[in-house]
């Protein structure tokens, strides 16, 4: 008798998912997008950037594809410093974030400025604790 | 102590104060504000030509940031209503000189434009959506735009008036057969939907269904002048599936049930009356012949929610027509001649309702209400009904289930039982079948005793017990008489070459008539005497008082079987041969013969009367069923009594 095949589905472990963004991230590979500050060049997978933060969602599926970043693999980045921008980053890849009452400021500062709505209330906590 | 903290801007968010980024204060350029729109203003006006190639996203994004961080929000959300609002009575000029097809198309085209240059200002003001929208309760920018595309557009005065004209003017063409681009149409109605339900029920659903009304009014007119009963459904059939299609086509799903409704209300609703009664196409014509589909038809459409009266007339007319042709077949003097040709008629009427019912009406309870509303009706029109019904199921326990299955019988008594059911005058039924029940039980002529205790069983299950219980009791008393006969006989008595049969009847479960003792020959007396000598019967026959002794006596022919009631004044006969003249005095030897105690009058159930009963010696050739209690005399003998 042959019994039937039944489909299932299995739920898969995300951890090991987000570690091998960070590796490749840190790696430096499949990089497919630039950002440049006035200090600071880094390099960073759009896809990752898209899915974490609206603005760059918007700079990347939305109204900046129709503008200058659309063609471009390098855009400049003006409205957050060089290593606050690295810090949020690397936020977004490690999904943790290290708040000290050093950089809270810019992180709050840049991460309202790129929609990074988790870290921003983070650092609302953190203020409002110190 | 926090540096910089005092520059922090709060907002309520959760029960505590959200932090927002700090504002650095620098020296701001008094011009900062009108400089930066300016910026961005020029930049809505590049999206707007489909030119932002040269844009750069982030610094307009910053630009919007940043006027909302230093509290310029007001000016940013202001300058932005302004300027869409004047882009927008530009392009509903442009819109407006677009003439016949492309009035339609032109508008569908700068939609969808509006629509891109919508999301991507939406993107670059992002950041005040988030923030300054929110805490002051403004409109976002998606809203605002679809907002003031409503006003400025889709309503302006010159705009609104045609674009509901064209949609109706299209619809009206397909209507009558021609294609149309049901894609655009798609688009425009999707367009009113995106500006929000009331803007599509205001400016296009209510007109639409205005206009469809006064459509189907005129047509429904032209229908019924031109087309017989069929015709027509089919043809408003063919229209709400039309309809029904065009929602699915180009229309929200929500119209569907509000055009469908005027449809079925214009079309239909309207000539439920005239449908139902067209003298040779209507509802009876349809029945009469079997029309399965045109009737089915009618039904689905008249049970729509938009059609009133529709089942309700179709249900009238059916019981009206029922009543007068179920009254002709029971009152027709022809018929009752035939009972059991008149019980035929009135299943076969009823089988072919009931595959009506079922094929074309969905099995309705409310039909199948009627239909035995109907039947009940005309049923007890004629008194004679019950004895009918109950001959009907002699007939068939004698002959007319012989080589049927057990499946086919049960269905046979089915039947019978839903006539019972339209009886009123159940127990005059009960009195006919215990008459004919006991003359089919005595003489053992039923076909089948299984036939007989599966409708004693659905009568029981019917009326209760109460009803049945005499009936039992007849079925008991023959299983009694039985086993009495056989302890009677393992004594083996000389009873001098009499083959003795004796039935204990019960009095009052049989449908016998009071009579009187009556004076046996000596042979048969002797008989009955050794008869009663028997333990059991003795027992029976003391300790029940109300028990009558029959008894069968001679030698049985099997060919023949006759009961005769010898009370002194009835005498029954179920024979088919009826004696011309029954007599009192000395038995003939040569005939079975039949004594009676003074009888006056003599009935037999096939409607022959003889004059009188007679008195005789028993013929030993001939079986015969004497009665020997008290008061009865049964005679199951078949032959005549001259």
């Amino acid at each position: 008798e042959c019994e039937e095949i039944v489909s299932e589905t299995v739920a898969l472990n995300s951890c090991s998912w987000g570690d091998s963004l960070l590796e490749l991230w840190e790696e430096g590979q499949l990089c497919d997008i630039t950002l440049c500050t006035s200090t600071d060049e880094l390099p960073a997978h759009r896809i990752v950037l898209a899915s974490a933060s609206p603005f760059f969602r918007a700079m990347f599926t939305g109204a900046g594809e129709h503008m200058a970043e659309g063609k471009s693999t390098r855009v400049d980045i003006t409205g957050v410093d060089g290593e606050t921008l690295r810090q949020l980053v690397a936020c977004v890849y490690r999904r943790e974030v290290e708040i000290t009452p050093q950089n809270v400021e810019g992180l709050l500062g840049g991460s309202a400025y790129l929609g990074l709505r988790q870290i921003q209330d983070a650092c609302s906590d953190f203020l409002h604790a110190s | 102590m926090i540096p910089g903290r005092g520059g922090a801007g709060g907002k309520k968010r959760g029960g505590h104060f959200k932090i927002e980024p700090f504002r650095h204060k620098v020296d701001l350029d008094p011009q900062y504000a009108e400089k930066t729109w300016k910026v961005l203003e020029d930049a809505i006006h590049e999206i707007h030509n489909h030119n932002a190639f040269g844009l750069s996203f982030e610094e307009l994004y910053r630009n919007a940031y940043n006027m909302v961080l230093h509290k310029f929000g007001d000016r940013l959300y202001k300058g932005l209503e302004d300027t869409i609002t004047a882009h927008l009575v530009e392009v509903s000029k442009k819109i407006d000189v677009a003439q016949g097809l492309l009035f339609l198309e032109e508008t569908n085209k700068r939609w969808e434009d509006h629509n891109k240059s919508m999301q991507m200002i939406r993107d670059i003001l992002m950041y005040m959506d988030r923030t300054y929208v929110n805490q002051h309760g403004k409109t976002p920018v998606h809203e605002l735009g679809l907002k003031l595309w409503r006003d400025t557009v889709v309503r302006c005065d010159t705009i609104k008036p045609r674009l509901s004209a064209t949609l109706l003017e299209l619809i009206q063409k397909e209507r009558s057969g021609e294609t149309i681009d049901r894609a655009l149409v798609r688009c425009i109605t999707k367009m009113l939907m995106d500006l929000g339900t009331q803007v599509y029920c205001e400016d296009f659903e209510r007109p639409f269904l205005e206009a469809s009304a006064d459509f189907y009014k005129v047509e429904s007119q032209e229908y019924i002048a031109s087309s017989d009963c069929p015709a027509y459904l089919k043809k408003a059939e063919q229209r709400l599936n039309e309809e029904t299609a065009r929602v699915s086509h180009y229309l929200d799903p929500s119209t569907e049930t509000k055009i469908t409704t005027v449809v079925e209300k214009e079309l239909v609703g309207t000539q439920v009356k005239i449908l139902v009664d067209l003298p040779n196409s209507g509802l009876v014509a349809l029945m009469k012949d079997d029309k399965f589909d045109d009737l089915e038809r009618m039904f689905c459409l008249f049970r729509r929610g938009g059609v009133l009266q529709g089942l309700s007339t179709m249900r009238d007319s059916m019981s009206e027509y029922l009543r007068e042709t179920g009254k002709h077949l029971v009152l027709d003097p022809e018929r009752i001649k035939d009972p059991v040709e008149y019980v035929q008629r009135l299943l076969d009427e009823r089988d072919k309702m009931d595959d009506i019912i079922k094929k074309s009406f969905h099995n309705d309870k409310t039909f199948q209400h009627t239909l035995n509303q109907a039947f009940e009706y005309f049923i007890n029109l004629n008194p004679r009904s019950p004895e009918f019904i109950s001959l009907f199921v002699d007939d068939k326990l004698r002959k007319g289930l012989k080589g049927v299955s057990e499946e086919e019988v049960e269905v046979v008594l089915d039947k019978v039982m839903m006539l019972f059911r339209y009886l009123q005058e159940k127990d005059v039924f009960e009195k006919y079948y215990k008459q004919h029940l006991a003359k089919r039980l005595l003489p053992g002529r039923s076909m089948s005793d299984d036939a007989e205790r599966s409708l004693l069983v659905k009568l029981k299950t019917e009326c209760g017990y109460q009803f049945t219980s005499k009936l039992e009791g007849m079925f008991t008393d023959m299983k009694t008489s039985r086993d009495h006969m056989h302890d009677f006989r393992q004594q083996g008595i000389d009873l001098g070459g009499i083959d003795l049969q004796v039935q204990i009847l019960t009095t009052g479960s049989w449908p016998t008539q009071s009579a009187a003792k009556c004076n046996l020959p000596p042979e048969l007396e002797h008989c009955c005497e050794q008869f009663k000598e028997l333990p059991q019967a003795a027992w029976s026959l003391e300790v029940t008082e109300t028990r009558e002794l029959s008894l069968h006596c001679g030698r049985p022919d099997p060919g023949r079987s006759t009961l005769w009631t010898a009370g002194p004044r009835t005498l029954h006969t179920v024979d088919s041969r009826t004696p011309d003249a029954p007599h009192c005095g000395r038995p003939d030897p040569g005939r079975s013969t039949l004594w009676t105690a003074g009888p006056r009058t003599l009935h037999t159930v096939d409607g022959r009367t003889p004059d009188a009963p007679h008195c005789g010696r028993p013929d030993p050739g001939r079986s015969t069923l004497w009665t020997a209690g008290p008061r009865t005399l049964h005679t199951v003998d078949g032959t005549h009594y001259v």
